[in-house]
């Protein structure tokens, strides 16, 4: 689980560099077609799927993050009768 | 542990950089790797069915002789519904002279049958009975081609380019020509070199067929490739007529049914379905400032005309956008026109001289030109 849980947003990371090198690649040689083809667009989905995945996992960490928060700080109306 | 952190940082970002170079050389094999293969076994396919074509009318050709039988013509010439090739078989004249003046019977001549194409008689005032070559001209009974040299400024700069007014008896004049006569992928060859090769007339570069990994190509008639090009398309029909299509409308199968002389994929395609030029045009950064162009327009089936703008030199032209290209076109009154290999590529040349002035000097490799030319021209000079 650990290992998933780093894998996803440098995935990300990974993807979206492969993504930008074959947008820069495209000004120069648009001949090339790389934004055109079919690999492209499934290397936009990948990168979709992985973004989406590192935002669940941030979403979750910092509802864990919180939870852990309030667990160690009793709520506002318990301090105040303290 | 802490003294570990950079280490591992460090190899995260490296791995990072790995997976991501891994996913670009994905890409590339599938976009372009894969194509190519394709490409190339296509090439040896088509190669292996020539040789054993050849091989199969040696064995069936009737070898009375010594004589090695004669070659078998690799390339067939583009079929012409609307024109026939013009003056190959000129009729015999008739042998009646001896028998018929013994009997006292006047022979009367037959009229000579008109064997001129419907382009010859269309266009029939600007071909000339002999070949009439001057600097900037040239004229036979098949090939009428005026050359004027033009400047355009838009108000940055000047641009130099040359125009080309071309007639044709049949689409045998007006051609493609593969560098190193073969249809390969990777194949190119010197411009001048192919400009004597092929005994062409006039040239300008092609669309480099021979660098796209896929597209909707034919050449003279044969069919290279047969894929739906993420460019605009131009199709040169048996008939004449030329048509220039967006990516998306069009499908192989049809246009291939009508009876295709030849399809360019480079584009973009100039003008609209009135002859105006477009409200805008698809390009990217590195293509739509300036450059040296190259570009094939088309009036009616036999006229067409070729524009070749000299650019990137300093005081004699910088070149053209892609819409200042489209302008020109619009004032010449094309109904088509369509854009091909431009930047160092851009090159026209007559009579086996370079007319226009290539950007880099000293030329460049390319992939294929469109070329005008005539049987045994080069003789009649």
């Amino acid at each position: 689980m650990k290992f998933w849980r780093a894998l996803v947003p440098n995935l990300c990371i990974s993807l979206w560099l492969a993504l930008l090198t074959l947008v820069i690649l495209d000004q120069y040689n648009p001949m090339l077609g790389f934004l055109k083809g079919r690999a492209f667009l499934v290397l936009i989905v990948l990168c979709a799927f992985a973004s989406i995945a590192a935002a669940a996992q941030l979403y979750g960490d910092y509802r864990q993050a919180l939870r852990r928060r309030r667990r160690r700080r009793p709520p506002v109306d318990e301090q105040e009768q303290l | 542990m802490r003294n570990n952190r950079p280490k591992e940082l460090w190899k995260v970002v490296v791995a990072d950089i790995l997976v991501g170079a891994l996913a670009l050389g994905l890409v590339v094999f599938f976009q372009l790797g894969l194509p190519i293969l394709q490409a190339k076994s296509r090439s040896r396919a088509r190669q292996a069915q020539r040789e054993q074509q050849e091989q199969t009318v040696q064995v069936i050709a009737p070898n009375g002789g010594a004589e090695t039988p004669a070659a078998v013509p690799t390339e067939p010439p583009a079929p012409t519904e609307a024109a026939e090739p013009a003056g190959e078989e000129t009729p015999a004249p008739q042998e009646n002279g001896l028998d018929g003046l013994a009997s006292g019977v006047v022979p009367t001549p037959e009229p000579t049958p008109d064997t001129r194409t419907e382009w010859q008689i269309r266009f029939a005032d600007h071909f000339t009975d002999e070949v009439v070559i001057t600097d900037h001209s040239y004229t036979s009974p098949q090939v009428s081609i005026t050359i004027e040299t033009k400047e355009f400024d838009a108000g940055n700069g000047k641009s130099v380019y040359h125009v080309a007014d071309i007639y044709v008896a049949s689409l045998d004049n007006f051609r493609t020509y593969t560098a190193n006569n073969e249809l390969e992928y990777w194949s190119t060859q010197d411009a001048m070199e192919m400009d004597r090769d092929s005994h062409a007339i006039l040239t300008i570069s092609g669309d480099f067929y021979s660098y796209q990994p896929k597209g909707f190509l034919v050449r003279n008639g044969e069919l290279y490739m047969s894929d739906q090009t993420w460019c605009d398309l131009c199709v040169l029909y048996d008939s004449g007529v030329m048509a220039c299509y967006g990516r998306d409308e069009y499908v192989v199968e049809d246009v291939w049914s009508r009876g295709v002389a030849q399809a360019w994929n480079f584009g973009p395609s100039l003008l609209d379905e009135n002859g105006h030029v477009k409200p805008d045009y698809e390009l990217s950064e590195a293509v739509s400032f300036p450059n040296p162009r190259s570009a094939v327009g088309y009036y009616e089936p036999g006229h067409y005309c070729f524009v070749v703008v000299d650019g990137r030199q300093d005081g004699y032209s910088k070149g053209m956008t892609v819409p200042e290209l489209a302008q020109v076109f619009e004032e010449l009154g094309c109904t088509c026109a369509y854009n091909l290999d431009g930047g160092g590529s851009a090159l026209m040349t007559f009579l086996h001289e370079r007319y226009s002035r290539q950007s880099n000097g000293a030329g460049r490799e390319l992939g294929d030109m469109l070329i005008v030319t005539e049987e045994g021209w080069e003789d009649r000079r």
